[in-house]
């Protein structure tokens, strides 16, 4: 069967400005697959969020990678954004990333997640991952992460596409 | 405030809008927040922000389109 594919991969000196060019092209290149407006706007937003996290708490001046590839494996049709970053040896925010998505999956709905996450927010704009629950919540993604690889931290999240029958006509 | 005509905003926006709320109480500032509720990702955004929503004092709504001002 052939299917329309989606499938970009990336190696780069991640930073804000950068991060914002990446966010438009996988926006963008899904648009062009999907022809869904809101799938869209969510999965480059995804992308955007986990390349955020690497830049903020990964190795400094060190390679950032994004793969955005549409699976159809097991009869699901989804979308997996993956970033892999290094960290420092003993970095904290390992275990931080951990104990947030545990946090996360803790929540029957996202959109509960990412209210607590509002109201525990301090009034000095402390972020506290925040990211990762809009990325659950408003990418309707299934977050999971990966730090065996000796230094190297692999954040996925895996997004169901939208219904074919909502895709917008094309001409 | 006026987001509808906004294309993206990331969580560190989003914290800055609730540290915003959060200023605007404490001062007794008036704030209203407008959002597009014909865009999904405003929607998911900004609802759930009405967990801060005070009427007269911040109020957090839904608009077609762009009003104009920022």
């Amino acid at each position: 069967m052939t299917v329309p594919e989606l499938r970009m991969s990336l190696r780069f000196f991640a930073d804000w400005d950068r991060i914002e060019l990446v966010r438009r092209a996988v926006s963008d290149s899904a648009d062009a697959v999907f022809a869904d407006e809101r799938f869209k706007d969510a999965i480059g937003m995804v992308a955007s969020e986990l390349l955020e996290n690497a830049v903020k708490y990964g190795a400094v001046d060190a390679l950032v990678e994004l793969s955005v590839i549409r699976s159809l494996d097991d009869g699901a049709d989804v979308v997996e954004v993956v970033v892999t970053n290094e960290v420092k040896a003993a970095s904290p925010s390992v275990d931080a990333l951990r104990e947030r998505l545990a946090w996360l999956r803790s929540f029957e709905d996202p959109v509960e997640a990412y209210t607590a996450a509002l109201l525990s927010a301090g009034d000095d704009g402390s972020e506290g991952g925040l990211g990762l629950v809009r990325v659950a919540h408003e990418g309707r993604a299934t977050l999971e992460c990966d730090v065996s690889h000796g230094g190297r931290v692999r954040v996925s999240a895996t997004c169901p596409t939208p219904p074919w029958e909502e895709r917008r006509a094309t001409a | 405030m006026h987001f509808e005509d906004l294309e993206y905003l990331n969580s560190g926006t989003v914290m800055a809008i609730v540290q915003t709320i959060h200023r605007a109480k404490k001062a007794g500032v008036p704030l209203e927040i407008s959002y597009c509720g014909a865009l999904e990702w405003q929607r998911l955004s900004f609802d759930p922000m009405k967990v801060f929503a005070l009427p007269g004092a911040v109020d957090i709504v839904a608009v077609a389109r762009s009003e104009g001002g920022t």
